[in-house]
């Protein structure tokens, strides 16, 4: 059908409707927001002018900002390291198809179908009024942990809650890469004598290189954009210490209401996200063909 | 024996890993003085007109019925313009395509914040901001990326001799496509539409920024809403409307549950 004569016009005929919405909604728009990154327009007057790079500068002046992506940076790390070794324990464990599993899997992936402004208000109940509750109750030290208004703590109080909603998630990923290896490999390995962690670190891990791509890929994606968690976990509280970029822009957007500046700090904030997962897809690809 | 103690060590992690949500709908049935007296323990009385006022508060009939009409709208527009493109990219290798493709993949990584502002004008100059049905749109122009890749995937293993035969006996073009490759698209269909009803279910930041009249929200804004209105107190209420916010998107998950969990897989490893 796209090898005969018309087959330019077809082309065209079944790319339209999806070109059509995403240029209208997404490419246009992004276009857009790159002028205006170039602009000082409030979002309300009709009228702006062209202020060169200066909200570009303006963005490495700005403490707040920075402070953003420093704790984005520490969240993102600390998050993709966690969720995946949690993941993959998970998915060693419960790899098997059995009923027991079958169940296990479905209860760890649970809260991925939940609203993540929903997950923030349940963890900040949890976290806030019924720690102060248990700590009244029991007067354990435990409970004494002030874990969302301590500036120390609030990070890890994120990467745990984020940790708790996405661990299932890769680890189905990593469950649907072990089954995909060839049984008789394993068989041979145990055949040779290795088992436990050496029929894991020499095996299993090794072949499930593109499963680790892919879940570190999607690691990085979702931490470094974490946003509707904060606005009801912490806020970016206590003070902007747990405030993340995407947050900061947000806020500069619609709540200063300054859209030129608030363009900017997206831009680069896009172009930090790419260089990150270039290079992540990069490396791991030249990985997996090393090894293959 | 050993197996036996293994097995039900998992199960205490799966008890402790799930019991937040037991304590929210436990709590979500208690007054608000027994939720800060009492946080442990289970309700005196069990408080189900917590449920009566949030349904009235946050007009739920018709926020649950926006919400439905925007998903269902959106994942249909998902679902035909990304089958059609996905199988024309996978049948055609010109440089044209690869820049598609690529510009496809390019809308995964881009944070929302960097269309955000232009999306609010775009919105208002088609005179569509405030309405629910603006979402829809937007959805489909926005987040078909993943849905072009499975449907991409999937038709580089159906066999060419079927569109040719198909076109001996005069059947071309999209008249070809819904007569003979959609049916075949079937599974991939079902896995694209469960995991866009997740996530348009639950997403947050569109809605946000477009949906400005506090009576015509979705379920998922609807939350944000209530919870701003509320914060740190009348907790009672704020953890009944999370149950109630997310026991339909549960009840879906255990009726789709294979589906989703197999979808994710895919999803995955293709992409």
């Amino acid at each position: 059908m796209f090898n005969s004569d018309n087959s330019k016009i077809n082309f065209v005929l079944f790319s339209a409707p999806f070109l059509l919405m995403y240029s209208l909604f997404f490419l246009i728009p992004m276009i857009m927001g790159v002028w205006y990154s170039f602009t000082d327009w409030n979002g309300m007057s009709g009228n702006y002018q062209i202020v060169g790079l200066s909200n570009y500068i303006r963005c490495f002046q700005d403490a707040r900002f920075l402070q953003s992506f420093s704790f984005t940076f520490k969240y993102t790390g600390l998050y993709t390291v966690t969720a995946n070794i949690l993941a993959l324990i998970l998915a060693v464990c419960t790899s098997r198809n059995t009923r027991n599993n079958t169940a296990l899997r479905a209860v760890f992936f649970t809260p991925n179908v939940l609203n993540l402004a929903t997950v923030g208000f349940i963890w900040q109940f949890i976290l806030g009024t019924l720690n102060t509750g248990l700590y009244k109750m029991t007067g354990w030290p435990v409970f004494e942990i002030s874990w969302l208004n301590n500036k120390d703590i609030v990070l890890y109080t994120v990467t745990i809650v984020r940790v708790w909603v996405s661990v299932g998630y890769l680890m189905v990923i990593y469950i649907a890469g072990i089954q995909g290896i060839d049984s008789a490999v394993r068989e041979a390995a145990i055949v040779d004598g290795a088992d436990g962690f050496k029929l894991f670190s020499n095996i299993t891990f090794p072949l499930i290189m593109p499963a680790v791509t892919s879940c570190i890929f999607i690691s990085l994606v979702t931490s470094l954009k974490i946003f509707p968690l904060l606005l009801t976990l912490t806020n970016g509280g206590p003070g902007h210490y747990s405030e993340s970029v995407s947050l900061n822009a947000y806020r500069e957007a619609f709540e200063n209401y300054r859209f030129g500046y608030a363009s900017a700090k997206a831009m680069l904030f896009t172009a930090v996200i790419l260089v990150i997962t270039g290079i992540q897809l990069v490396v791991s690809k030249r990985r997996e063909s090393d090894i293959a | 024996m050993n197996k036996r103690i293994s097995a039900g060590m998992w199960w205490i992690v799966a008890l402790v890993f799930i019991s937040p949500l037991a304590i929210i709908v436990i709590n979500s049935l208690k007054t608000f003085q027994e939720i800060l007296l009492k946080p442990v323990e289970l309700p005196e009385v069990l408080q189900w007109q917590n449920y009566v006022e949030v349904y009235k508060i946050t007009n739920f009939p018709r926020v649950f019925l926006n919400t439905i009409i925007i998903i269902v709208s959106s994942v249909f527009g998902v679902v035909i313009t990304s089958s059609l493109i996905g199988y024309a990219l996978s049948r055609t290798k010109t440089k044209v395509s690869g820049i598609i493709f690529t510009l496809v993949l390019l809308s995964m990584m881009i944070p929302f914040q960097t269309i955000m502002i232009p999306i609010v004008r775009v919105t208002q100059l088609f005179g569509m901001r405030g309405s629910v049905f603006s979402l829809i749109p937007i959805y489909i122009g926005m987040s078909g990326a993943m849905a072009v890749l499975l449907y991409h995937g999937f038709s580089n293993g159906i066999p060419k001799t079927l569109e040719e035969s198909s076109r001996m006996e005069g059947c071309c073009g999209l008249n070809m496509f819904f007569r003979v490759i959609f049916p075949l698209f079937k599974p991939v269909t079902a896995t694209v539409a469960v995991l866009y009803v997740l996530q348009f279910w639950n997403d947050i930041t569109l809605p946000m920024m477009l949906l400005t009249n506090k009576e015509n929200t979705t379920i998922a804004l609807s939350q944000l809403i209530f919870y701003r209105e509320l914060v740190s107190s009348r907790w009672n209420l704020l953890l009944a409307a999370a149950v109630m916010a997310s026991t339909p998107v549960i009840i879906f998950y255990i009726l789709m549950q294979k589906k989703i969990i197999a979808g994710v897989m895919q999803g995955a490893l293709k992409g």
